[in-house]
């Protein structure tokens, strides 16, 4: 890896695997790419591997195999680690210290001076319980004070580990909003999820994990792949067969309606040949295959999830 | 390395179990090492035969201020011990039941500096320790001197601060013991329980069988153990009252103090050989 692929790439790994036993491999040869200033959703189902990878890339656990550079250094580097921010898995402090003595500790640890505690505290919105016990802490706050805690170096690169687990839908609005303040300027954010909405509404790009290996990467466009049409006519079968003698197998019957893998625009171009052949058209629209059906094509049913 | 000693400060001074763990020390020292200790020594019927020239008067000498850093250095190899090494274990094996390992350690000190920043703190606060122990006996053993009117006679300076360090070197080898403890298991329960069973039984039951033997090897091996080494230096600062037979001390008090240090040294190398090699899942 380069240092000018280090420049465009805050995180790039080569390889990266982590085996713990014989039977486990946890991480098998991941190759990852995250752009510099994008938010970019690190998406699997539980087990997938995602934690194991991001702890891999702040330096507490050690690869098997390959290797990674995360901030311009090798994952665990101090000189790394002062640019990064990270909330890996769930937000852990000390129950007898305050909010704000939690960060005092935390930013003693990273070098970060004492006027940044609340600062961050400020900007997780905490400032007013800030004095009290970590352990009166509801799940919401514990998450953002994770989250604050991981501002205290003011990073350029965030790494946040499923910050939305556990919250309720309140909560849960709350931290995309949060997440999308802190995608400011050029940080760059990796977003580890299994909340499909979550990664859909905030993440540039995303990456499909499953079973260690990264099958799928790119924007959400392109994870969801071309757009269809979604036509119900009536006789469906003699439609299926006019479709299909001018568009060939880009035409599919399901469940009675006909799915057009041709792009929107062609709609009313489809709609005259339809209407002109005597075929009734009850309905015709795009049909996005949404996130979730992606995933769950790409990561299989849920009984079969690692 | 500054803000490592900083964040562990912060932690560990605000930590209530590390004043419980000195308040408990303390009370074990006033109650049992000096107030029922010296009623039940006055409360001897005289009829009772305490030795060749042994009186209850020598006994009774024993906690009255001219021996009080006896009786705190003989706290420290044992009570003191076991309360060093759970505060070991408190300010490691906790990090790792609360996951807060992973959030320091991903703040970036670097891992060696946080030990480095851990092991400084705790060695503050066993200065604490000693000191407060100290105090307390002195103080404990100037009122029953009082109140059985004995004249008040201090040891010497130099003795009070030989003692001070001797403490803080025993009290050193149980916190690292129970660091050590805590890098190798990962929790607290484990290295508690098998910390305390090694200082309080496995060490003394094991050299006691094998003195049965007799054999000179035993008494050899005895030299290079912590428990045979922490009595053997609180044994060099002699005797509050000299009993016939008594045993000759197993080593010098130098040589004492050098085995102690090698063990604090080889519990911090180990420590930290575990610390960077570990994977914090």
């Amino acid at each position: 890896m380069t240092a000018v692929a280090e420049l465009e790439h805050p995180i790039a790994t080569s390889g990266l695997t982590k085996r713990y036993s014989a039977h486990v491999l946890a991480v098998d040869r991941l190759e990852l790419r995250v752009r510099k200033g994008e938010v970019y959703g690190f998406l699997g189902p539980n087990g997938a591997g995602k934690t194991t990878t991001l702890k891999m890339l702040v330096g507490l656990i050690r690869p098997t195999a390959g290797q990674a550079v995360v901030a311009g250094h090798a994952p665990g580097d101090p000189a790394g680690l002062a640019r990064i921010g990270c909330l890996v898995e769930s937000p852990a402090f000390y129950p007898y210290l305050s909010g704000r003595d939690n960060l005092r500790a935390a930013a003693g640890a990273a070098g970060a001076p004492e006027s940044r505690v609340d600062a961050a505290l400020d900007e997780v919105g905490l400032l007013p319980r800030g004095k009290d016990k970590f352990k009166t802490y509801s799940l919401g706050m514990k998450q953002r004070l994770g989250v604050g805690a991981a501002l205290l170096k003011e990073p350029d690169l965030l790494i946040l580990d499923e910050p939305s687990n556990g919250l309720d839908p309140q909560g849960m609005v709350e931290m995309r909003d949060l997440i999308r303040q802190l995608r400011q300027g050029q940080r760059t954010v990796l977003l580890s999820s299994h909340l499909l909405g979550e990664v859909q509404q905030i993440c540039d790009r995303v990456g499909v994990i499953n079973g260690g290996k990264l099958i799928k990467e790119g924007t959400i466009d392109e994870i969801r792949g071309g757009t269809s049409l979604l036509v119900v006519a009536q006789p469906a079968e003699r439609a299926l067969g006019l479709l299909s003698q001018r568009l060939g197998d880009k035409v599919r019957l399901v469940d009675g309606e006909l799915i057009v893998d041709v792009e929107p625009q062609r709609a009313a171009e489809i709609n005259h040949w339809l209407v002109s052949a005597g075929i009734g058209v009850w309905q015709l629209r795009s049909a996005e295959r949404s996130l979730e059906d992606v995933f769950l094509q790409l990561t299989g049913p849920v009984g079969a999830q690692p | 390395m500054t803000g490592a000693l900083r964040s562990e400060w912060l932690k560990l001074w605000k930590r209530p179990a590390v004043w419980i763990l000195l308040a408990i020390l303390f009370l074990l020292l006033v109650l049992l090492v000096y107030v029922l200790s010296w009623f039940s020594t006055r409360s001897i019927p005289a009829s009772v035969n305490l030795g060749p020239g042994v009186t209850k008067a020598d006994l009774l000498r024993t906690y009255y201020p001219q021996n009080f850093h006896r009786q705190f250095l003989s706290l420290s190899s044992s009570l003191g011990e076991v309360m060093a090494l759970i505060l070991g274990v408190l300010a490691v094996g906790s990090e790792y039941g609360w996951g807060t390992l992973k959030t320091m350690l991903t703040q970036g000190p670097g891992r060696l500096s946080a030990l480095a920043g851990k092991l400084a703190v705790i060695a503050i606060l066993l200065v604490v320790y000693v000191l407060v122990c100290a105090a307390g006996a002195a103080a404990t053993s100037a009122a029953l001197g009082l109140a059985d009117g004995a004249p008040l006679q201090w040891p010497d300076s130099i003795d009070i601060a030989k003692a001070l360090v001797a403490s803080w070197l025993m009290l050193g080898w149980g916190a690292a013991f129970g660091v050590l403890l805590s890098f190798l298991f990962r929790q607290s329960a484990l290295a508690i329980g098998l910390g305390l069973a090694y200082i309080l039984v496995i060490e003394a039951l094991v050299f006691s069988l094998l003195r049965q033997t007799h054999s000179s090897v035993v008494d050899n091996l005895q030299k290079f153990f912590p428990g045979p080494n922490a009595t053997a230096l609180t044994e060099s600062f002699g005797q509050a009252v000299h009993f016939t037979n008594q045993p000759q001390a197993l080593v010098s008090g130098g040589q004492a103090a050098l085995v102690l240090l090698a063990f604090v040294a080889g519990a911090t190398l180990l420590s930290a050989l575990l610390l960077r090699r570990q994977d914090i899942v």
